[in-house]
């Protein structure tokens, strides 16, 4: 069965686990702010009201979670239920962000898998840094961190061994996967960008 | 440590120039992150012992399933007893230790504890506590109380309170409350018993109690506290539902996740937890408090402050108050 760890969360959620519900709420608040947060169009209030609505959904649903997708694209489908009924109450279109096109939505969604493509010549004329954000965000949390505070906010690998709470070698490590991660979502997002805006 | 296929294309060079033309990613405050995680918090709390009482119906509904379809068949099972679960933790305000029947050392109690029979609970001064009960009932645990949990039927109090409260939506609950002097049994209400070292009490809020003392039996009706001392001399007093000396189960009330619910819904969890009864002026703003929606939380907020501060979110105001009742109008 597919997303297994994550089923294996929402069973401890359920069951009434407190650190796992800590480390539910850790791994994935930030990413899911974010992801309401672009689609209101940086609107913070709303987008708190929303992610706050989304969450307490998923805890009151959350028996129901079977795994058929990872539990961030339960989330972030159940987020865009709410912002879809936001805009509908204000009797105003949804915007269409990039990230939800027909074509870049289920590669975010497929992250997880593994892919192989040269990814060179494909991020010409995209909106590199919200995409990339993305590809950020739908990484496991101390991925998308670790890339993060590495290479666009320059911190040092001893800084960031501090910040994840583990020793140098393990920062190291978690940084070769974090890579490696990146690298593969870079794979199969490369041919589909080539495709699309060239 | 190098990277396990630093040969491929997008080389940690390349993935370095990609990412530094990103921005940094937008970060909720942390404010924020508190605020919205405790009210999340509430609201899963709330399923937990949702889904964990839902699953104790199921299993009792199976068990007698399954013995309809035993004696039916003419099968006698001669099967080990299972032992069930007679209830969990359902809230912690502060410390709580269980000691179950087989141990000799007292543990901590977190939420979702399930106790095997006859485990004994206490709280220390300062802590409160609730348990989910098999059979649906509730029970909330005073602080510096001990109990002695024997079955979803049958509890021991040796020291401090206990406050019960039946599910209404079931048929046929009842719990006996034993102490050293006697035992108080319910049929489907809300209330207390206190023991002490030269008396217990017995006080009612909802239904009636059955009281059966080492030489006597009486009843405590919905609105009596009853005072029995050693000798068996009896007080019986008029007590209001709304009584200061209720307060105390507010430590650890079910947190009621005002995030979509209705202000009706709030006013009868509120009006059930204070004992205050709720008027409207009139009955189309009672139809109107059906309709209003609420949002946001009630975390930090005591049961009887809660109401003026969800009030004020709507268009509701508290036209009168008085200690049993309060009147609402728009």
């Amino acid at each position: 069965m597919a997303h297994e760890a994550d089923r294996a969360l929402a069973r401890a959620l359920i069951s009434g686990n407190e650190k796992e519900f800590d480390r539910f709420f850790t791994e994935y608040f930030e990413r899911l702010f974010r992801f309401a947060y672009k689609r209101l169009d940086g609107d913070e209030q709303t987008a708190q009201d929303i992610v706050q609505t989304t969450l307490i959904n998923a805890m009151r649903g959350i028996a129901g979670y079977r795994g058929e997708a990872s539990m961030f694209t339960w989330l972030c489908q159940i987020c865009r239920n709410e912002i879809n009924a936001h805009f509908r109450k204000l009797s105003r279109s949804v915007p269409v962000v990039p990230e939800d096109s027909d074509f870049i939505r289920p590669i975010l969604e497929a992250l997880e898998a593994d892919a192989e493509t040269d990814p060179e010549n494909a991020m010409h004329g995209l909106q590199l840094s919200r995409l990339m954000q993305d590809v950020l965000d739908h990484l496991p949390q101390n991925y998308g961190n670790a890339l993060e505070w590495k290479y666009i906010e320059g911190f040092s690998v001893t800084e960031i061994a501090q910040r994840l709470g583990v020793t140098e070698l393990a920062a190291q490590s978690t940084l070769a996967r974090a890579r490696t991660a990146f690298r593969h979502a870079m794979e199969k997002l490369a041919p589909q960008l080539a495709g699309q805006y060239t | 440590m190098t990277d396990p296929d630093n040969s491929s294309d997008l080389s940690e060079a390349r993935i370095a120039e990609i990412l530094q033309k990103v921005s940094p990613r937008n970060k909720p405050s942390a404010e924020m992150t508190a605020g919205i995680k405790a009210n999340v918090k509430d609201a899963w709390q709330q399923e937990v012992s949702r889904h964990a009482a839902t699953q104790r119906r199921n299993r009792w509904v199976a068990v007698a399933a399954s013995v309809c379809i035993a004696v039916g068949a003419g099968f006698l099972l001669n099967t080990e007893p299972t032992q069930t679960s007679p209830g969990l933790l359902a809230q912690v305000v502060g410390t709580i230790e269980y000691r179950a029947d087989d141990q000799s050392q007292w543990a901590p109690a977190n939420l979702a504890t399930k106790f095997t029979p006859n485990t004994e609970i206490r709280s220390y001064s300062g802590s409160f506590a609730a348990l989910s009960l098999a059979n649906g009932m509730t029970l909330r645990l005073d602080e510096s109380s001990l109990v002695r949990l024997d079955s979803d039927a049958q509890v021991y109090l040796t020291q401090g309170g206990i406050y019960a409260e039946s599910d209404k939506t079931l048929i046929d609950q009842s719990l006996t409350i034993n102490t050293e002097f006697g035992s108080a049994r319910d049929i489907g209400t809300e209330f207390e018993v206190r023991v002490n070292p030269d008396h217990w009490r017995v006080q009612v809020r909802e239904g009636l109690v059955n009281i059966n003392d080492q030489q006597f039996i009486a009843t405590a009706k919905a609105g009596e506290r009853l005072v029995i001392a050693k000798d068996q001399t009896i007080e019986r007093e008029p007590l209001s539902p709304s009584d200061s000396s209720w307060q105390w189960t507010h430590q650890v009330h079910q947190p009621f996740a005002i995030e979509g619910a209705s202000l009706s819904a709030y006013l009868a969890w509120w009006s059930d937890e204070t004992g205050r009864r709720i008027i409207f002026k009139n009955d189309e703003d009672q139809l109107a408090a059906g309709r209003t929606i609420l949002h946001g939380s009630m975390k930090d907020l005591s049961v009887a402050d809660s109401l003026l501060v969800v009030l004020s979110t709507t268009d509701f105001e508290l036209v009168d108050s008085a200690s049993d009742q309060v009147i609402l109008a728009r």
